[in-house]
């Protein structure tokens, strides 16, 4: 079961002791319920350092030399992403590993990773999230990447500028590698990219490609039967359709049904004018997408795109407005966007 | 250079994180106006303060005649904290030597005494409410009746049957009209025992139903029409009818058929299922197993253990600070008394009600070991007769020793005059408590917390409690609200007015503070109250809401214990 925990954490930064230090050294006094283990592992889950705190006595870690970079600190159970350099760290306050939203812990020596902190963006949703450029030049070394890594965003562009920040020198720590990854990984489903070309079979029982249509505006909509939102999301796309078919436009559903019968059904019963694709692989729930959620890069269903006359995606995840569900909404987002899109491209 | 934030952090599962700025702020370089602002003057920093910082000035030159001793009833305390450990008090005639050296019955309690405590250092974490304790006291003498008509029924093996009455009638009352509206667990069984009458008066109704329509399918019509109106009254029948009529809104049908399926025939099995889960839920709170001690015999007194440090320990913590912390130190906020002795005596854990024995019990530890001031924790609506008794004598015995009594009000928006809350000044039925104060929460602007009770005559004053920068454990500090900070306000002025002038009594220290208030009197201010029982908001004066008609001056109290020194 998923275990969500809240924490205030109160950082006390800037007092940096004036000791010439050659490694990362965690030290500090804590009053506990029960004693704890403090750990700081890489973002690679290898273990860097770690010690056993118990309530009210000074503690302090051996020293390890690190590349300054984004880690992992784990006090007991709870794990927060922290910015380390070669220095010494120290903690104090109050940790209740029961109840960790009555802890409060102070730090100081974590001065980068307080001044890296100021740029991370405050949406809730790691898709609307984003990092005000003006943070070019601000930061320094691997500070871009590790913030990239903490503010866990899901837009190509954003991750993109943090990662061409990160200098030469920067290069070999474990968030650049996080970092370059993520953005090959983004930028193979951002607007503007090659969509991934799939061949499904049709209630015919063809074979139909998504490159069947260049040529023309294509709107692909991956849904199933079992999914509610999904088939609700299909039956506002009809009148979308009928206001805007023609011979530049093609609308195509690929249903993600495990059973083909399910399938079956289901076209029966919606009874819909545009392509109707099946791919068997069904859908994955969690954290292992299938081929076709891989190469289009989504996690949930109903999934909209929309693609050029090129073969290239010119929008994703089209849905309704976040808050404004229900029919309306959607239809009216996927509606107005249609309409703008598809009308640019047919006037150019 | 001193820079604080917070950090809201959400852990999901192991290994996802994600974490999120929610606030950077300076402490630092904010002024006392809006950290511990209880020390401020209105004329000097524009906010509704205490004035401590100007009674310091009058009381320049005199000398502190005694360092008094606040016991804080209620939760946990971090004693070690930085600010603050320079005025905990220690037990002078024990040590920590696993022996009573002071033979008081408590092995070890050097800085007060944990009362929720056990062997091997455990704690309760959790209380359940006095409504629960109550019904599961008196659960099999009472919680079987039902009356129809002044008749008494108990289900015997699923069958309703006539009983004859409760032998007594006055308790059975009490649990019916006081310890069922404030238990849950009480009304789920009252549920589970409705079911059973909903099954006997549905096998009745479909009888009665077949008979009048034969060979129909019954719906809402049928069912409408059936009933009468001049039939001689039974409230059971009445109840069972009006929750079987409620069905077909419910289930959105027409047909009696589906009700019967849906609800009527599994009411019995849904009923015993909810009240199950809420006893396993709410039913235990492991005091026998952690404490181990009969929370109804008063005179089974020894137990508890000293551990102090406890998950919840932050309200201790924060009133501690309020009113002990460490003045001048640039950390945290400043004491109103740093001279203070402040002992813990811990009786409230992170939820429920504290048992009415351990805080009598407590409020005894604190008169016997040299107290000048204690709080409570809360009130409650619920004290049950034989455990009130413990409650007023324990108070009888702080007035007889002159000791000031603070007990903070519910942020319930309750008028005190309509609806009773223990502990007052009138619950024994002779002459008012002398020495208790009922106090409540105000903020910056002089205003009164939003949804605080309130009581012309029942509620004496208004002390800072919103927003305050405190102590919290760890040598941190955090910005708290809660009418427990306005009683440690009013404990740290009460105990600032004992340190100079300590033969005042807790009654005469009481009517000081009540004198010397900050008046608000003619001052119109928005307020919470309870309008057939939502949430509404009214215009009062400020005399309309408390005694005083004011919010606590230490300052003013100074000056006028002085003059009545003279």
């Amino acid at each position: 079961m998923l275990k969500i925990v809240f924490i205030f954490w109160v950082f006390l930064g800037g007092i940096t002791p004036g000791i010439a230090q050659t490694g990362l050294t965690l030290s500090g006094r804590l009053r506990l319920l029960e004693p704890v283990e403090i750990k700081v592992t890489s973002i690679e889950g290898e273990k860097i350092l770690s010690v056993l705190v118990e309530n009210g006595k000074e503690f302090r870690s051996e020293s390890v030399e690190i590349v300054p970079d984004v880690y992992i600190l784990n006090i007991g159970n709870t794990v927060q992403p922290i910015y380390l350099n070669n220095r010494e760290v120290t903690v104090k306050g109050f940790y209740d590993e029961k109840n960790p939203e009555n802890s409060s812990l102070a730090f100081s020596g974590i001065d980068e990773f307080l001044e890296l902190s100021r740029w991370l963006p405050t949406e809730k949703a790691a898709k609307n999230r984003v990092i005000n450029p003006e943070v070019k030049g601000k930061l320094s070394g691997t500070m871009y990447s590790a913030l990239a890594y903490i503010a866990d965003m899901e837009q190509y562009e954003p991750n993109k500028m943090l990662l061409d920040l990160v200098p030469k020198a920067g290069q070999n720590a474990a968030s650049f590698r996080w970092l370059a990854h993520r953005v090959d990984s983004l930028g193979r489903f951002a607007v503007g990219a090659q969509a991934h070309d799939f061949e499904y079979v049709d209630p015919n029982g063809e074979m139909v490609r998504l490159s069947d249509f260049r040529g023309k505006l294509v709107l692909v909509d991956f849904w199933a039967s079992w999914c509610g939102p999904c088939r609700h999301e299909m039956k506002s796309l009809l009148p979308i359709y009928n206001e805007l078919k023609g011979n530049d436009l093609e609308f195509i559903s690929v249903s993600l049904d495990k059973r083909e019968k399910d399938w079956k059904k289901m076209l029966a019963e919606e009874d819909l004018p545009w392509v109707m694709l099946w791919n068997q692989e069904g859908f994955t729930i969690g954290n292992e997408p299938n081929e076709i959620q891989k190469a289009y890069g989504f996690y949930g269903i109903p999934f909209i795109v929309l693609i050029d006359k090129e073969g290239r995606i010119l929008a994703r995840g089209l849905r309704g407005r976040e808050g404004e569900r229900g029919d309306i909404g959607s239809q009216r987002v996927i509606g107005d966007y249609c309409v703008y899109k598809f009308f640019r491209f047919r006037i150019v | 250079m001193k820079k604080y934030f917070l950090l809201l952090l959400v852990c999901i599962g192991i290994g996802k994180v994600n974490a999120q700025l929610v606030k950077q702020d300076n402490q630092a370089q904010k002024k006392q106006a809006d950290l511990d602002w209880y020390n401020c003057s209105f004329d000097k920093d524009g906010v509704y303060g205490v004035e401590v910082n100007k009674a310091y000035e009058f009381l320049k030159g005199k000398k502190i005649k005694k360092r008094p001793v606040v016991a804080l009833i209620g939760t946990g305390l971090d004693v070690e904290h930085e600010d603050i450990k320079q005025a905990i008090w220690v037990n002078p005639k024990e040590k920590a030597d696993g022996k009573d050296n002071d033979k008081n019955g408590f092995v070890d309690d050097i800085n007060g005494w944990n009362f929720l405590g056990g062997k091997n250092g455990l704690v309760m974490e959790a209380l359940m409410q006095e409504g629960d304790r109550e019904f599961l006291r008196l659960k099999d003498k009472y919680a079987d009746y039902m009356t129809s008509n002044g008749e008494f029924f108990k289900i015997v093996n699923g069958k309703r049957t006539k009983v004859a009455a409760p032998a007594d009638l006055a308790e059975y009352s009490y649990y019916k009209n006081k310890v069922m509206p404030e238990s849950q667990l009480a009304r789920t069984y009252g549920g589970w025992q409705v079911a059973y009458v909903i099954e006997e008066y549905a096998q009745k109704f479909k009888e009665e139903l077949d008979a009048k329509f034969p060979g129909k399918k019954h719906t809402l019509e049928e069912f409408q029409t059936y009933y009468d109106p001049k039939a001689p009254q039974d409230t059971l029948r009445d109840v069972a009818f009006t929750l079987i009529a409620m069905g077909f809104n419910l289930y959105k049908t027409d047909e009696l058929d589906v009700i019967y399926k849906n609800f009527v025939e599994s009411s019995v099995a849904r009923g015993k299922d909810t009240y199950e889960k809420a006893l396993q839920r709410g039913g235990n709170d492991g005091r026998k197993d952690v404490v181990g001690d009969n929370y109804l015999d008063i005179k089974d007194n020894k137990y508890g253990n000293n551990v102090l440090l406890t998950s919840e320990a932050a309200t201790g913590t924060m009133q501690a600070g309020i009113i002990g912390g460490k003045r001048g130190n640039g950390l945290g906020g400043d004491g109103i008394m740093d001279q203070a002795e402040i002992m813990c005596l811990r009786v409230s854990a992170a939820g429920g009600e504290p048992y009415l024995k351990d805080m009598a019990l407590a409020i005894r530890y604190a008169v016997d070991h040299g107290a000048d001031v204690i709080t409570l924790p809360q009130q409650n609506t619920l004290y049950p007769e034989a455990q009130k008794v413990w409650m007023t004598e324990a108070l009888r015995y702080a007035e007889s020793k002159g000791v000031l009594v603070i007990v903070p009000v519910w942020e319930l928006s309750r008028d005190l005059a309509k609806q009773v809350f223990f502990p007052h000044r009138w619950m024994d039925g002779s002459k008012e408590l002398t020495n208790l104060m009922v106090i409540a929460s105000s903020d910056k602007n002089g205003n009164p917390s939003m949804n605080s009770n309130y009581g012309a005559k029942e509620l004496d004053l208004f002390a800072p409690g919103t927003n305050i920068y405190a102590s919290y454990m760890g040598d941190t500090y955090k910005t708290g609200t809660g009418a427990g900070l306005a009683s440690a306000t009013v404990a740290g002025v009460a105990a600032l007015v004992k340190a100079y002038y300590p033969h005042l009594t807790g009654a005469q220290i009481r009517n000081i503070l009540l004198e010397s208030v900050t008046s608000r009197k003619g001052t119109e201010v928005e307020k919470g109250i309870i309008v057939d029982g939502k949430q509404a908001q009214d215009l009062f004066l400020f005399e309309d809401l408390c005694l005083s008609g004011g919010i606590l001056n230490a300052y003013q109290a100074v000056v006028t214990a002085d003059r009545f020194d003279k």
